[in-house]
C-alpha cells in the first residue's frame, strides 16, 4: 500500500476524513498538503467540522506517525460562495447607492471578512449598513470578523494618533493640528483635546492658545523601533522648523 | 514584479512550443508569488523592524499569532490609560487578527503554487480555456495575489498606526 493510501486510512480512523477533499504530495519539501474546504472549518470543536486547534493536532499526529511534514490549505467552498452571491445581491439592492463593490473572504465556515468599496456614505448610513450586514450573516450563523470600509469617508484619528501628532509638532494651535491631521472641521478635534486635557495628558496655554503634551501624555506614547518612532518624527519636525 | 508576471503569462499563452510554454507559465506563478511576498515583507518591516527577515514559511504563522499578541499588549495598556474602552479594544484586536489570518492564508496558498512551480517540474503547466493552470492553481487567481496582499497590508498598517505602533 502506498503512503498516500496509508494516510487516508489513518484519517479514516480519525473523525476528520470528510473534512479533507484532497491530499497533495509535495515531494520537493517532503510534505503532504491537506486540502480542506473552508465550509468544513469551524471556530470550535463540532461534529462534521474541524477546528483550527483540532487541525493543528491532526497535523502533529500525522507528522509523528508518518515522519513527513504535513500542512494544510483552505480551499474555496461552492456552497459558501453561492451564499455570499445571494447576500451580495441583497446588500446591493438595499444599499446600492452607497456600495460600489464588496469582497467576501471566509476565515472558516462561521467567520467572514468583508471589504466594502463605498461612495457617498454618511456616518448614519454606514452604521445602518454595518448592523444590516451583521444581521444578514447572523441568520446563517456566520460571524462578521471584520469590515473594512474603502472609499471617500472621513476617518477620525485615534487618540494615540492625536497624541503622536502633538508630540511631533508641539506647541501647536488647534487649527494647525487640525490641518496636520487632515481634518475638515476643527470642532471635533477641539472636543477631543478638551477630553485629553481633563485626563491630564495635555495642556493648553491660554495666552498663545497652543497645546502641548504633559509628562503623562508623553509617557504613554509607545516607544517603537522603526523609522516611525515618535522621537525621530519629533527630531525631524524640529529640523524642518523655521526659528 | 507583478508586471513581469503579467508579461510571462502573456508570453506563455502566445507560445506554441510546449516546453517554452511550461517554463514561461511556471515562472509567471513564481513572480506573482514574489510580488505578494515582497509586499508583505515590506509591511512587516514597517510594523516591526526585526520581522523583515522572517523566513517565507514562517510568515503565515507570524501573521496569525504575533500581530495579535503585539497589538493586544498595546491595546490593553490603552484601556488601562483610559484612551479606549474595552469594546473598542476587542473590535481593533479582532480586525487585526482577521486581517492577519486572511493574509496568512493567501501567502500559504501562493507559497504552495510557488513551490510546485519552482521545484516540481514533473508537474506540468496546462491550459484550459486560455487560462494557465498548475495543478489546482489558476494563473487568473495568482494574478490577483499581489493586489490582494497590498490591500490587506494597507489595512493592517492603518490599524497599526491607529494604535501607535507604526
Amino acid at each position: 500500500m502506498d503512503l498516500l493510501n496509508k494516510i487516508w486510512e489513518a484519517l479514516e480512523d480519525s473523525q476528520y476524513k470528510d473534512c479533507i477533499s484532497e491530499i497533495a504530495e509535495r515531494s520537493s519539501d517532503d510534505s503532504f498538503i491537506l486540502h480542506i474546504p473552508i465550509d468544513r472549518v469551524s471556530e470550535s470543536a463540532k461534529e462534521g467540522y474541524i477546528s483550527r486547534i483540532q487541525l493543528e493536532k491532526l497535523l502533529k499526529n500525522l507528522n509523528e506517525k508518518f515522519s513527513h511534514k504535513f500542512d494544510f490549505l483552505h480551499v474555496e467552498s461552492e456552497k459558501l460562495n453561492n451564499l455570499v452571491k445571494g447576500i451580495d445581491l441583497i446588500l446591493k439592492a438595499e444599499f446600492g447607492d452607497f456600495i460600489e463593490d464588496i469582497n467576501f473572504t471566509f476565515l472558516s465556515a462561521e467567520k467572514i471578512n468583508l471589504e466594502i468599496y463605498i461612495q457617498n456614505l454618511d456616518a448614519d448610513t454606514q452604521s445602518n449598513l454595518d448592523k444590516f450586514i451583521i444581521s444578514v450573516f447572523e441568520t446563517s450563523n456566520i460571524q462578521v470578523a471584520n469590515i473594512e470600509w474603502i472609499g471617500e469617508i472621513e476617518e477620525y484619528p485615534s487618540v494615540m494618533e492625536i497624541l503622536i501628532a502633538l508630540k511631533e509638532t508641539q506647541p501647536i494651535s488647534l487649527e494647525n493640528l487640525n490641518s496636520k491631521l487632515r481634518l475638515t472641521d476643527p470642532k471635533w478635534l477641539n472636543r477631543q483635546l478638551d477630553k485629553l486635557i481633563k485626563k491630564s495628558l495635555l495642556v493648553r496655554d491660554n495666552s498663545s492658545k497652543q497645546y502641548a503634551l504633559t509628562g503623562k501624555g508623553l509617557g504613554i506614547i509607545p516607544n517603537i523601533t522603526n523609522n516611525s518612532n515618535s522621537d525621530i518624527k519629533r527630531a525631524l519636525s524640529l529640523g524642518y522648523r523655521k526659528w | 514584479m507583478q508586471i513581469v508576471g503579467d508579461e510571462l503569462q502573456r508570453l506563455a499563452l502566445a507560445e506554441r512550443d510546449p516546453i517554452n510554454f511550461d517554463l514561461l507559465g511556471r515562472s509567471a506563478f513564481n513572480r506573482y508569488y514574489y510580488a505578494t511576498f515582497l509586499t508583505t515583507r515590506k509591511t512587516l518591516a514597517m510594523m516591526q523592524s526585526n520581522w523583515k527577515g522572517t523566513p517565507h514559511a514562517e510568515i503565515p504563522n507570524l501573521l496569525k499569532t504575533n500581530l495579535k499578541k503585539k497589538a493586544s499588549i498595546q491595546l490593553k495598556a490603552q484601556v488601562k490609560q483610559g484612551l479606549i474602552n474595552s469594546a473598542e479594544q476587542s473590535r481593533i484586536q479582532q480586525s487585526i487578527h482577521a486581517l492577519g489570518c486572511e493574509l496568512a492564508e493567501l501567502l500559504k496558498f501562493a507559497y504552495d503554487a510557488r513551490v510546485l512551480a519552482d521545484y516540481e517540474p514533473e508537474i506540468p503547466i496546462t491550459r484550459e480555456n486560455n487560462v494557465i493552470l498548475l495543478k489546482t492553481h489558476k494563473i487568473t487567481t495568482a494574478k490577483e495575489w499581489p493586489n490582494r496582499a497590498d490591500t490587506l497590508c494597507k489595512q493592517l498598517l492603518k490599524h497599526w498606526r491607529r494604535i501607535g505602533l507604526a
